[in-house]
């Protein structure tokens, strides 16, 4: 047989076989509510990257390690009331930052954790936020009495804010 | 091989002609509370290391076991002789010089330390303070006799004598012409165990005569440990150790809490419908 009366005999063949039902073009819902899935998504995975971020340096500041270890540990002269006073000052700056981290790492986690939540068909509940709270609470505690009251009164601000909008 | 083989008993050879001499270390940690002078091994002595020191009593080689600890200005001394049996006048004499480890003489008798502190303990609680020139010695209380709240003799069950002893870590004795060895802080001082039953009266001027006491034990060398608060002392070393791996590990269970929230995100995008 030919080459072109094979294709012809192909041809006759694929317009005899049966057509593929036609797939139904997604209604303006639907491309509204994955466009919403996927703007939650990506905005939990930034979320989460930040979060994580925020983690390694909330780590670093209340584990005292590097490069917060020299930092923290700023040579102070005994004798010195002036010098004592700046690295007792130093010290506290140094809690502050480490409670301020901690409270961004929760924050942002909550985001991520909640956009999650949301594709799932979930929210957010006192559980989760719960949870997260244990968890940064212990590494807020490792940096001093300041940092474990920042992040405290920071985390309940922030949820007394978000019950406030919310409601 | 041939080589090797000559080695082996030229270093055999010299072995049998300088025996290895064994020295001892006392390595006294700082108590927290202080033991009672009570003359029971309680547990705050068990919560101390103890070194086990031979020593020749009877012709039999015997163990003695010796705790110490510091407590502020006071050094602790505990030890434990087990034996079939106990000597009536059974006594421990503690000699400890001023000399730089390593120069000082190891000999039984505590005259050839240039200055040596000397206790000897008995059942009549009694010590002496004897002063020889050019060799000076001192007793380590101020008194001429161990009270009560200094020693204090345990008989245990297991046929054990406990002696339990408290001195004061540094005592001026500078118009008794010095001759105090004053145990300062980090410093090592070589130290030795006397052991007799011969001893000779308790009132002579030059008594006791640790010359001829009966046996002692090799050489120890004490060290005294830091301030509890130095930030080199053992104590500070072990905390800082302990804290840094509650750290790491409360930090490893947050992190891992974290990245199981981060797997859950993953997760989520598989439910997104694809259009």
């Amino acid at each position: 047989m030919s080459k072109l009366r094979k294709s012809v005999v192909k041809q006759q063949e694929r317009s005899q076989a049966p057509k593929r039902p036609a797939v139904p073009r997604p209604t303006a819902a639907a491309i509204e509510a994955n466009a919403r899935d996927n703007f939650l998504y990506s905005s939990a995975i930034r979320s989460y990257v930040l979060s994580v971020g925020f983690f390694i340096l909330a780590v670093l500041s209340a584990g005292g390690f590097w490069p917060f270890d020299a930092l923290r540990n700023i040579k102070i002269e005994p004798n010195t009331a002036s010098s004592l006073t700046i690295g007792a000052s130093y010290g506290l700056a140094f809690d502050l930052v480490t409670g301020v981290l901690c409270l961004a790492l929760f924050v942002f986690l909550a985001f991520a954790w909640g956009n999650a939540l949301e594709i799932r068909g979930n929210v957010i509940e006192w559980k989760h936020i719960l949870f997260l709270i244990i968890v940064v609470i212990f590494i807020a505690a490792w940096g001093g009495i300041m940092s474990f009251g920042i992040f405290l009164l920071g985390s309940f601000a922030v949820l007394f804010f978000m019950w406030y909008a919310a409601r | 091989m041939l080589g090797v083989m000559l080695l082996s008993i030229a270093s055999q050879a010299a072995a049998s002609i300088t025996p290895a001499l064994n020295v001892y270390h006392l390595k006294p940690g700082n108590a927290d509370p202080a033991p009672s002078i009570d003359g029971v091994v309680d547990d705050v002595w068990s919560s101390y290391n103890s070194t086990v020191i031979p020593i020749k009593i009877g012709g039999e080689d015997q163990l003695l076991r010796v705790y110490t600890c510091v407590f502020n200005d006071f050094i602790y001394f505990g030890l434990q002789l087990r034996t079939s049996t106990h000597a009536g006048n059974e006594s421990f004499a503690i000699a400890c010089s001023n000399e730089t480890i390593g120069t000082a003489p190891v000999n039984d008798s505590v005259y050839s330390y240039t200055v040596a502190k000397i206790v000897r303990i008995d059942g009549k609680s009694w010590d002496w303070k004897i002063y020889n020139r050019p060799r000076m010695f001192s007793n380590w209380t101020k008194g001429s006799s161990i009270s009560g709240e200094h020693f204090k003799i345990g008989f245990g069950a297991s046929n054990f004598t406990f002696y339990e002893l408290r001195f004061g870590r540094q005592l001026p004795r500078a118009d008794d012409f010095g001759g105090d060895v004053n145990f300062v802080r980090k410093n090592s001082y070589p130290l030795k165990i006397f052991y007799g039953t011969l001893y000779g009266n308790f009132s002579e001027f030059y008594a006791p005569q640790l010359g001829n006491w009966t046996t002692s034990t090799q050489m120890i060398t004490l060290t005294i440990p830091p301030a509890p608060d130095d930030p080199t002392s053992d104590e500070i070393g072990e905390l800082k150790l302990n804290e840094t791996v509650g750290k790491i590990t409360m930090f490893i269970v947050a992190g891992l809490a974290i990245a199981t929230v981060g797997v859950y995100i993953m997760r989520t995008k598989s439910r997104i419908k694809r259009l």
